[in-house]
């Protein structure tokens, strides 16, 4: 208490205390203006979930030669696959992703086995 | 005494909160770089592999070289067609800005849809089979037929002679298209076998091809070669079991595989090739011999030895082809092609097709010709997408991939 007494606080002015809280608050708001527009500009989970669904559907075209053009639709994101020939024996493959913000095509080329028939 | 200042602690407060806030944007900065340097990478990835597949798919029959794009201006890939061995090596190399993607595989053609396992030639003499004798396919020998034959007290077990269908061959074999011992890269640097004893080298296919020369040395051991690597030597080779191949073409005269060899290996020879027992020529190896001779011509591989791939034993004269033999012992197999313009002794099993002069049956009292005792020729058996020896031209090929190196 003794401390307390010796030491004296001199106090602010109103306007002055007006100021520095308008300061601050100016302040905060960008910083929470800016950190929340680089969380929006930011990919969104879903682009990377869509991201590995394509390298799924691409993994399953060659392997069952799925050459079929198909909208696969998710909650948070749809996925078109657009299928045309490139050459003989090779297919171009697009899939197209678009989520709420994002929307990008990937491009293939799959090779075409030949089937043989079994009597 | 204490001066109370709200507008200077204000500033220092706002101070504080830019510098979290600056720190938090290069932060995030350098974080979206490194996705989109990621995602870029990705697309190099995807734009090399469709590349790539556009070279197999239109250009991998023929030497070249090139460019070539796919749907993305900026990524460009060039390409280079080459022979290693029998078959076609084809270098993809796509650039972006400072990302350089290089891709080496060798590729050969698709097998056809026949199913042709064997072919003999037609010299007015039926094929006899005897004992466990299995032949899977189709088959195209002499009009004489196939007739079962009683050797060493030892009738046909099988029920069907033929588990194909029987067509009439010519009097010659089909003919084989020009084939090279291809060596992919024209450059060469030479270096002696006795510096790499103890040692491992492997050679990238993008730079100049080694030829490892093993002249005066007869065993090889002690020594690991993987890829743009030619083992060459004028003389007669044993390698030995603690020696590591791994896709290298071996040149030399005469070349023996000691007791469980592993590797992969194409054999290009002259005067015989042994694989002794246990031995394993891994898929994609081959034995190749064009060579008229007065003295005998070779391929044995003698029982548990197993090679995956295909034989060649081709000449020009009839008169050396009386001297030319492929003997595939009893426990041993090949996967892939026999081709041998000469005799085939066959005991083992081969899985694939078998085209020969003649076979061949030599026992403890007798030779017998045009019999097969104990053998097996499945071609059924052969996966439909068995990358074969690239025997014959032919110029509607599909090619595939065999392997990425």
């Amino acid at each position: 208490m003794s401390l307390l007494r010796n030491c004296k606080l001199q106090a602010s002015s109103l306007i002055e205390s007006v100021m520095a809280i308008a300061i601050i608050s100016i302040c905060i708001s960008i910083a929470t203006l800016v950190y929340v527009k680089l969380l929006q500009s930011d990919y969104e989970i879903a682009y990377y979930k869509a991201k590995q669904k394509i390298a799924l559907l691409h993994l399953e075209t060659i392997e069952d030669q799925l050459f079929e053009n198909e909208t696969y639709g998710f909650e948070s994101y749809t996925i078109t696959k657009l299928v045309k020939e490139y050459s003989p024996g090779v297919n171009q493959v697009d899939f197209e992703l678009q989520t709420k913000t994002k929307k990008e095509t990937q491009h293939f080329l799959v090779k075409v086995r030949s089937i043989e028939k079994t009597k | 005494m204490l001066k109370a200042s709200s507008l200077l602690y204000a500033i220092f407060v706002c101070l504080i909160v830019s510098l979290l806030c600056g720190s938090l944007i290069i932060i995030f900065n350098y974080q979206y770089r490194l996705k989109q340097q990621y995602f870029i990478e990705e697309e190099l990835v995807r734009a090399s592999a469709a590349n790539f597949l556009q070279v197999i798919n239109t250009r991998g029959a023929q030497e070249t070289e090139g460019k070539i794009q796919f749907n993305d201006e900026r990524f460009t890939t060039s390409y280079t067609v080459s022979k290693w061995g029998f078959y076609n090596l084809v270098k993809t190399k796509t650039v972006f800005k400072k990302d350089t993607l290089y891709k080496v595989a060798l590729v050969g053609e698709a097998s056809k849809k026949e199913k042709l396992a064997l072919y003999l030639s037609d010299l007015d003499k039926p094929l006899n089979i005897g004992g466990s004798t299995k032949i899977k396919g189709d088959v195209k020998i002499s009009k004489y037929g196939v007739k079962p034959a009683y050797i060493n007290n030892q009738s046909y077990t099988g029920t069907k002679l033929v588990y194909g269908t029987i067509g009439v061959s010519g009097k010659r074999l089909p003919e084989l298209q020009q084939l090279d011992e291809g060596t992919g890269n024209q450059k060469m640097i030479e270096v002696l076998l006795e510096e790499l004893s103890g040692k491992s080298l492997y050679n990238s296919f993008y730079k100049p091809t080694i030829v490892v020369n093993a002249d005066g040395i007869h065993d090889i051991s002690n020594v690991s070669l993987s890829g743009n690597i030619i083992l060459q030597s004028k003389d007669s080779v044993c390698i030995k079991n603690t020696t590591a191949l791994n896709d290298v073409l071996v040149k030399a005269p005469s070349v023996v595989f000691d007791d469980n060899f592993i590797g992969v290996v194409q054999v290009f020879s002259k005067k015989n090739v042994s694989l002794k027992k246990g031995v394993q020529l891994q898929y994609p190896s081959s034995i190749y011999i064009a060579h008229d001779s007065e003295n005998k011509i070779e391929v044995l591989l003698e029982d548990k030895s197993k090679l995956a791939g295909g034989i060649v034993l081709t000449g020009n004269s009839y008169q050396s082809s009386l001297n030319r033999m492929v003997t595939i012992d009893k426990g041993a197999s090949v996967i892939g092609d026999v081709y041998c313009y000469g005799k085939t002794q066959l005991k083992g099993k081969v899985v694939g097709s078998v085209y020969t002069d003649r076979f061949y049956l030599k026992t403890a009292s007798s030779i017998y010709e045009n019999y097969i005792v104990g053998g097996e020729i499945n071609r059924l058996a052969l996966p439909s997408n068995f990358i074969r020896l690239p025997l014959f031209l032919n110029k509607n090929t599909n090619y595939e991939l065999i392997k990425e190196l």
